[in-house]
């Protein structure tokens, strides 16, 4: 069998290549956003008056291309994907419905002192695990 | 909801990765609609029809019989 004739009979599977690396590209963008605020912006912005100011700018640009990738990585994302997404968004939104009155109760008895940290990081926790759930099912 | 998808991808000689290609999905959505874990919409339906050249209800069925 000629090249021609196997890249008439693979062209899905380089078109599906080329899908992955696309979203590994933007994916790895994302993660690297989000450790450029997480690592960096404490450090590039110093204190004084007009800290709390640019710190705000640094999150809004960084939720910005968080939002912008998520945006991109949908558009490009199959319907069992977004189901799969839709799942995960659904599981880390009850999980902080439900926790955020446990915690806040609790918060005085148990001296906890970042209550609604507390509560986004079970969240994130909480999808996490709805995520590779839904994945290790398929 | 039942399908021959298994049985098409195989007479064609395509793997999962090749289907999911030439329908612009995951493999992982080609492997549920096969294992009937998702039931897919009715454009991803027609897609899948139009690349096997087959009319819906020639792929799938709901596994009654009439």
């Amino acid at each position: 069998m000629t090249d021609v004739q196997t890249d008439e009979r693979k062209w899905g599977e380089q078109r599906l290549a080329g899908r992955k690396r696309q979203k590994v590209l933007v994916r790895g963008a994302m993660v690297a956003a989000a450790l450029t605020f997480a690592i960096l912006a404490p450090r590039l912005v110093p204190d004084g008056a007009a800290a709390p100011q640019a710190k705000l700018i640094l999150a809004v640009i960084y939720i910005a291309a968080i939002l912008l990738g998520a945006a991109w990585l949908w558009r490009r994302s199959d319907e069992v994907e977004r189901r799969r997404a839709c799942n995960t968004l659904a599981a880390m939104g009850l999980s902080g419905f439900v926790l955020t009155i446990v915690v806040m109760l609790a918060a005085p008895v148990f001296h906890l002192r970042n209550p609604a940290m507390i509560v986004w990081t079970i969240g994130l926790i909480v999808g996490g695990a709805a995520y590779i759930a839904q994945r290790l099912r398929n | 909801m039942r399908n021959r998808l298994k049985v098409l991808r195989a007479e064609r000689d395509w793997s999962q990765a090749e289907l999911a290609g030439r329908l612009d999905v995951s493999r992982q959505a080609v492997n549920a609609i096969e294992t009937g874990k998702h039931d897919p919409s009715l454009p991803l339906a027609f897609r899948i029809g139009r690349v096997f050249g087959l009319k819906i209800e020639e792929i799938f069925h709901d596994g009654c019989a009439d």
